[in-house]
């Protein structure tokens, strides 16, 4: 008895005529690639220095505005997908040391990432992330870069330490 | 029988799903960072002289003796220190005569006073110059209590209770005393 | 594979230098002034009466000056100069206040005495009031001065001469005036 081969690519059975004829087989082959996006210098360090105006006038003691606005650092990524998004969430610079009646003890301010031409931006004001941005398909610089910093009374600032962040998020899919 | 040609079996590799769960989402990171030093400003004192003008009765039963002088106020505006624990001090000089000729018996060159340094802390800062008729032992300082606070305040010295030792004559001339604000961190006891 | 670097716009840590340093102490201050003006004020006079009272000026026996007049001295207590003074002493002769007409040939209306001040300065001031000038009448006193002037008359002399008569008169009186001034 003939053994009968299952094969699991379908062969055309031919039967052997005595002259030949072309024939052709297809192969299909498929893949799939996953929407991603990556930050290949996903981290920087923005050192403000010293936060408070000096002199004796009317002004010493608060928010030198031009410390802050301006400020500039690039991060390195690619997202590999045409419906990629940024988005931006910005934290306001805080001092843990106690505020007092005319003084302030946090910063704010907005940031802005800027990649593929496309630009998304956060204020620390908002508790919330930023508007999602349509970025898509690239790889390259996200520049972020700090403004309109301001004070809650525009008052004294607190001695002290001041911490924040910005954090940019792409994501490859909306 | 026909041969049936070989079948080349393509073993076709099955992709299988990556195992790791990676994440498409990627997230980069700006730290902000900066520093506010601790500072301490006085305000401008206002007004910058206390002129009391003539010091001796120049008629009356106390003819020659300290006038009676009602208390003298100077601001300090928009004093402010941006830290916790700051203390305010005061320092105080008797009045004294240019001439600094040891006076005769029954005579003075000196007028003590107080000098109260309030709006910072719980406790003022309060000094009385204690200087001997002839203009000795004329400074004295006074420290008032620790802010735990970064404060801002208007700053008020006020001047009262000019005397001289014994209530002697005051010697004729022109007299002037100096009074010096401090504000900085509290002492380490 | 591309290089990774990171671009930085623009540099990191940007202090800006203070006009002048900042310090976490501040010190202010301010003067207080006055002046205490040169002046002398004039003291009281111990026990208040401000009147010798010589009595009766002539020798009855004779009708003229006795020579035993003598009247205590007087304490003015209490006087002040704030800043070097001079002390000055005048005085008028002692004339009848009812006779004022001049008296007739051999008799005299006025008596003549030397007043003093002492206690202020070194040298006492003195007061003649015969006498066609008095350059002791003023002293000077160098430094501030508290303290009793003492004033006292003495030399008594008939005015025109010892051995004219005094004309009769319930009231003969002069006036010593002793100021202080002080000079700046």
């Amino acid at each position: 008895m003939r053994k009968l081969l299952i094969l699991a690519v379908p062969l055309a059975l031919m039967a052997s005529p005595a002259f030949a004829q072309s024939a052709t087989g297809t192969v299909s082959i498929d893949g799939s690639v996953a929407g991603r996006c990556l930050f290949t210098t996903p981290s920087a360090t923005i050192s403000l220095g010293e936060l408070a105006l000096g002199g004796a006038g009317g002004t010493a003691g608060k928010l030198d505005t031009t410390k802050v606005d301006g400020q500039t650092r690039t991060l390195v990524g690619w997202c590999n997908s045409s419906a990629a998004t940024m988005t931006v969430t910005t934290t306001e610079l805080t001092n843990v040391a106690s505020a007092a009646t005319g003084f302030d003890n946090r910063v704010d301010y907005t940031a802005t990432a800027v990649a593929n031409a496309v630009n998304a931006n956060d204020s620390s004001l908002t508790p919330a992330s930023g508007t999602a941005s349509a970025v898509g398909l690239f790889t390259g610089n996200i520049v972020v870069t700090l403004s309109a910093s301001s004070t809650p009374n525009s008052a004294l600032l607190v001695a002290g330490t001041y911490t924040g962040k910005v954090e940019v998020t792409l994501s490859p899919t909306v | 029988m026909k041969r049936i040609g070989q079948i080349l079996l393509l073993a076709l590799a099955a992709l299988p799903a990556p195992a790791l769960a990676q994440s498409a989402t990627a997230t980069g990171t700006v730290g902000v960072g900066g520093q506010v030093a601790p500072v301490c400003i006085l305000g401008t004192p206002n007004p910058a002289v206390i002129n009391l003008g003539t010091l001796a009765n120049t008629s009356g039963a106390r003819v020659g003796r300290i006038v009676t002088f009602s208390e003298q106020n100077v601001t300090l505006p928009s004093s402010f220190c941006n830290f916790a624990g700051s203390q305010l001090t005061v320092q105080a000089t008797a009045l004294l005569s240019t001439d600094d000729t040891t006076p005769p018996a029954g005579f003075a060159r000196a007028v003590n006073y107080t000098a109260s340094a309030s709006g910072w802390a719980a406790s003022n800062a309060t000094v009385t110059t204690t200087a001997l008729a002839d203009g000795t032992a004329a400074t004295a300082t006074g420290t008032g209590s620790v802010q735990p606070l970064p404060k801002l305040a208007d700053l008020l010295v006020t001047l009262s209770d000019f005397t001289v030792t014994g209530d002697a004559i005051l010697v004729a001339g022109n007299y002037s005393g100096t009074i010096v604000v401090t504000l900085g961190p509290a002492a380490i006891p | 594979m591309r290089k990774l670097s990171i671009g930085v716009a623009v540099l990191a840590t940007a202090l800006a230098a203070p006009a002048f340093a900042q310090s976490s102490t501040s010190t202010k201050s301010f003067t207080v002034q006055g002046n205490v003006p040169a002046m002398c004020a004039g003291g009281t006079i111990v026990g208040g009466n401000g009147t010798f009272d010589l009595g009766v000026l002539a020798d009855t026996t004779t009708g003229q000056l006795r020579t035993d007049l003598s009247a205590p001295d007087k304490v003015i207590s209490g006087s002040f100069c704030s800043s070097r003074s001079t002390i000055t002493i005048a005085a008028t002769p002692m004339a009848a206040q009812n006779f004022t007409a001049t008296p007739p040939s051999g008799f005299a209306r006025s008596v003549n005495y030397v007043a003093s001040a002492s206690g202020w300065t070194t040298t006492p001031a003195s007061f003649d009031t015969g006498a066609a000038a008095n350059t002791a009448a003023t002293q000077i006193r160098a430094t501030a001065f508290t303290g009793d002037i003492t004033v006292g008359i003495a030399g008594f002399a008939t005015s025109g001469g010892s051995t004219l008569r005094l004309v009769a008169d319930t009231n003969y009186s002069g006036l010593v005036t002793v100021t202080l001034t002080a000079a700046p």
